[in-house]
């Protein structure tokens, strides 16, 4: 029978194993993501966007969360022109990263690619909300109004682009 | 369906398909240009959330205030537009396109005569056709309308046209010829063969005008 001195010393003892195993192994499937974040960066600037969605999605399973795995796995898809797929990752990605006027911008240019344009419309008006004087963002507003005929309103946007008085007809 | 109709039907006020059947002497229908309904499908100058240089926002603002038919203020726009850009050719055309939409006639044909032809894209020919014809510049009308049938050349409408033209020119030979192409393709058109009866009396064809007539009253 072993004394409690040596029954606490080796309780320590595997725990801290068991400890410096998961540190271990955690770090292994990290660099083992952060690789095939490397990789997948490879082949995108490749033109090989297949495998380097691949493995975005093999670091996101591996651990790695991160906006800008995510930006890339939706840029993959954007480029592939996979729409569908490409929305829920920049809608996680706002998840993340919820103030991030360029993800909700993404976002709006993805609804419109799909015809959802109440989407785009709504989620613009977000983004003017909170910053008002951003070009791209009333661009893209017009943009949308005009996709869905809405010309009269859109052509106050394009006159606002140019700074010109909307009722300015010189 | 609905949409179709009205499409066809803007198609054919556009295209001047139309038949004058008191018409027994040679005359020029000259075919009223009108602007075609307003258009979602322009491509867009660049992707959504991509911002654009201020020409592009006034293209795009040109555009917009035309298909709202306000010509004076779309022109306005596009001749900014064309200070800041003047080799953008496909803004001059689609400016002419408004100038005539406008009812300036003779201004809409000098900006298209200041466009090289090659310059002239397929889909815009037959609208430019007209404004040339709507000026009575028949020369460079028949030009366009060539050259839109070398590469359409079942475009039976277009065909009609140039059949039109040519016989409004007393090129009575050269208008039979394609209004007897047109026939080939529909034989049982009696409006168009009604046309070409006109033109066998112009062309002092009396005897084939009269079985012609016949047949387009049979039809």
């Amino acid at each position: 029978m072993l004394n409690i001195k040596t029954r606490q010393y080796l309780t320590y003892a595997a725990l801290t194993l068991s400890v410096a195993l998961v540190v271990s192994l955690t770090y292994q499937f990290l660099q083992q993501a952060q690789i095939q974040c490397f990789n997948g960066d490879q082949m995108f600037k490749e033109g090989r966007f297949d495998e380097a969605a691949e493995h975005y999605l093999n670091a996101i399973a591996g651990g790695l969360e991160s906006p800008l795995v995510f930006h890339r796995l939706g840029d993959t898809y954007l480029a592939r022109r996979e729409f569908t797929k490409a929305t829920p990752v920049f809608a996680r990605l706002l998840q993340l990263d919820p103030t991030n006027l360029m993800v909700m911008l993404k976002l709006v240019e993805l609804y419109a690619l799909q015809n959802k344009t109440d989407n785009a419309l709504a989620l613009i008006e977000t983004v003017l909300q909170r910053r008002p004087d951003w070009r791209p963002a009333r661009v893209a507003r017009a943009k949308v109004l005009t996709m869905v005929g809405r010309f009269d309103e859109a052509i106050i946007d394009y006159r606002l682009i140019l700074h010109e008085h909307p009722e300015d007809t010189q | 369906m609905k949409t179709m109709l009205i499409a066809f039907t803007l198609f054919l006020t556009f295209s001047g398909y139309t038949t004058n059947i008191e018409a027994a002497t040679p005359a020029t229908s000259l075919p009223e240009v009108t602007q075609p309904a307003a258009t979602t499908s322009v491509p867009p100058l660049a992707p959504i959330g991509e911002d654009i240089q201020d020409w592009e926002a006034r293209w795009e603002l040109a555009r917009l205030l035309s298909f709202t038919k306000r010509y004076d203020e779309s022109l306005i726009q596009y001749r900014k537009l064309l200070l800041e850009k003047p080799t953008l050719q496909k803004a001059r055309l689609e400016m002419a396109s408004v100038l005539s939409w406008a009812g300036k006639t003779e201004e809409a044909v000098a900006t298209l005569r200041s466009v090289p032809q090659q310059d002239i894209d397929k889909d815009n020919r037959l609208a430019f056709a007209d404004i040339f014809i709507a000026s009575k510049d028949y020369v460079a009308a028949e030009a366009l309308l060539v050259e839109h049938l070398q590469s359409s050349p079942s475009d039976d409408l277009a065909r009609l046209k140039l059949a039109d033209l040519l016989s409004w020119i007393k090129r009575y030979d050269a208008s039979l010829k394609e209004y007897e192409i047109i026939l080939k393709h529909q034989p049982n058109d009696s409006q168009v063969r009604r046309k070409y009866g006109y033109v066998l009396i112009w062309a002092g064809k009396r005897d084939q005008a009269v079985i012609e007539l016949r047949k387009s009253l049979k039809e």
